[in-house]
């Protein structure tokens, strides 16, 4: 009933390349053929071997090195997989947006804003994104490897709002966004704890006051004032960073 | 280590000796894949299974570094004109290898590749295939060749009278 047992079959069996039925066959073969059995057994055993004493030459050597990169990309990737995930959530929300410009143009007529409102902007996930990149950047090198420009200077063309005297600014430098120019700046709050401010361009001017999020284990406050988009990320709870934020956003 | 990364370090560092059958150059190959990554991160499609993606990598930055070692040679023996009697250092010295290890790392580079993508990391032939850029039927008759090699070798270590080749079946 089933094709005879080939050469390319038993290569296969050993590299785990078949489906179960035709495991089911190969197996029955070698129980019928002894020699070719221990042949097989053999090629496996040697697999097995080469598997466990690779394992270990490979385990002996230390991590110390890549934790680092190993960070930076898995951060990119996430990053990259993220705004993949987003690319289908902007299309549903157009829809969303085109309320929001008609809401702005014609005084409330149309969407609802409140529903709206819960739609956590695009950006907001980039600027997490970017949150925990500096993070650990700043655990493992101090802010001194970030290039860090004077505040402000690295937003160019972008407004960066001013800072109340209890808030200490460490630095700006420019950011990817897939929506161009970005600038993340790193602040000391007024409890010295290290927050980001990320700015970005957006393509439809409003006005917005604050909301805070939580975008996984990162809290967020986001708003928008004219054609920029900010997004405060920091540790503290999401009512004191609304609060922060609204002070930012004055 | 990052949740994405952690378990693609080990079978890179695995691959990273395979290819270059020494663990200081091996780290070398690690990281200059991990950083070649990080620039061309952007290209990956989260669909795509990352290990393959990763594997393709290491593959090419390896590739580019052993032209760029050939030609440093030929520069640097140009430059210093030092005759050729340079030996080649024993190259498995930094790492203990068992017997059959030490089999794999006498095979052909191609051979060898195509030993651990498919007999140690368990990638499918058309995965590595792809990987190598190279038509499935080609890695199939190195992989072939890579286990009848290192049948040979340990068959003339041991008793090999009694262990025909596999060859014919019916």
């Amino acid at each position: 009933m089933s094709e005879p047992i080939s050469e390319l079959d038993l290569m296969a069996y050993v590299d785990d390349q078949l489906d179960a039925e035709r495991r089911i066959a190969v197996e029955d073969h070698l129980s019928r053929h002894p020699v070719l059995a221990a042949q097989i057994m053999d090629d496996l055993r040697r697999r097995d071997e080469l598997r466990l004493a690779l394992t270990e030459a490979a385990s002996a050597r230390s991590n110390h090195m890549l934790e680092l990169p190993a960070e930076r990309l898995g951060r990119r990737l996430a990053f990259h997989s993220s705004l993949h995930r987003n690319r289908r959530a902007i299309a549903a929300s157009i829809l969303v947006g085109a309320g929001w410009f008609a809401h702005a143009m014609f005084g409330g007529l149309g969407a609802d804003p409140a529903s709206a409102a819960h739609i956590l902007p695009v950006y907001a996930d980039e600027a997490v994104a970017a949150h925990r990149t500096v993070l650990v950047e700043v655990l493992h090198d101090g802010t001194a490897a970030l290039n860090l420009t004077q505040a402000g200077a690295a937003g160019g063309s972008i407004p960066l709002p001013h800072l109340p005297a209890s808030f200490a600014p460490a630095g700006s430098h420019p950011v990817p966004s897939e929506r161009g120019n970005a600038v993340q700046m790193l602040i000391h709050g007024p409890d010295e704890e290290l927050l980001t401010l990320f700015a970005v361009e957006t393509d439809s001017f409003n006005i917005e006051p604050p909301q805070a999020e939580a975008v996984r284990d990162v809290n967020v406050a986001y708003w928008q004032s004219g054609w920029v988009a900010y997004v405060l990320s920091g540790t503290a709870d999401q009512k004191e960073l609304l609060s922060l934020a609204s002070r930012l956003s004055r | 280590m990052h949740p994405l990364l952690k378990d693609h370090i080990l079978p890179l560092r695995r691959y990273a000796l395979a290819l270059t059958r020494d663990a200081d150059q091996s780290d070398d190959l690690v990281q200059e894949t991990l950083a070649r990554a990080i620039e061309s991160a952007g290209s990956w499609d989260p669909r795509r299974d990352l290990r393959k993606w990763l594997f393709g990598i290491m593959h090419n930055t390896h590739l580019s570094g052993r032209r760029r070692n050939v030609l440093e040679k030929s520069v640097a023996a140009e430059i210093t004109s030092i005759s050729s009697d340079s030996t080649p250092a024993s190259q498995f010295q930094s790492v203990h290898f068992n017997e059959t290890m030490a089999s794999l790392m006498r095979l052909p580079e191609e051979q060898r590749e195509v030993m651990l993508l498919i007999a140690v990391e368990s990638f499918s032939y058309k995965d590595a295939a792809e990987m190598l850029d190279l038509p499935v039927g080609t890695v199939m008759s190195r992989l072939a060749r890579a286990r009848e090699a290192l049948r040979a070798e340990q068959g003339t270590e041991r008793d090999s009278s009694q262990k025909p080749d596999l060859r014919l079946v019916r």
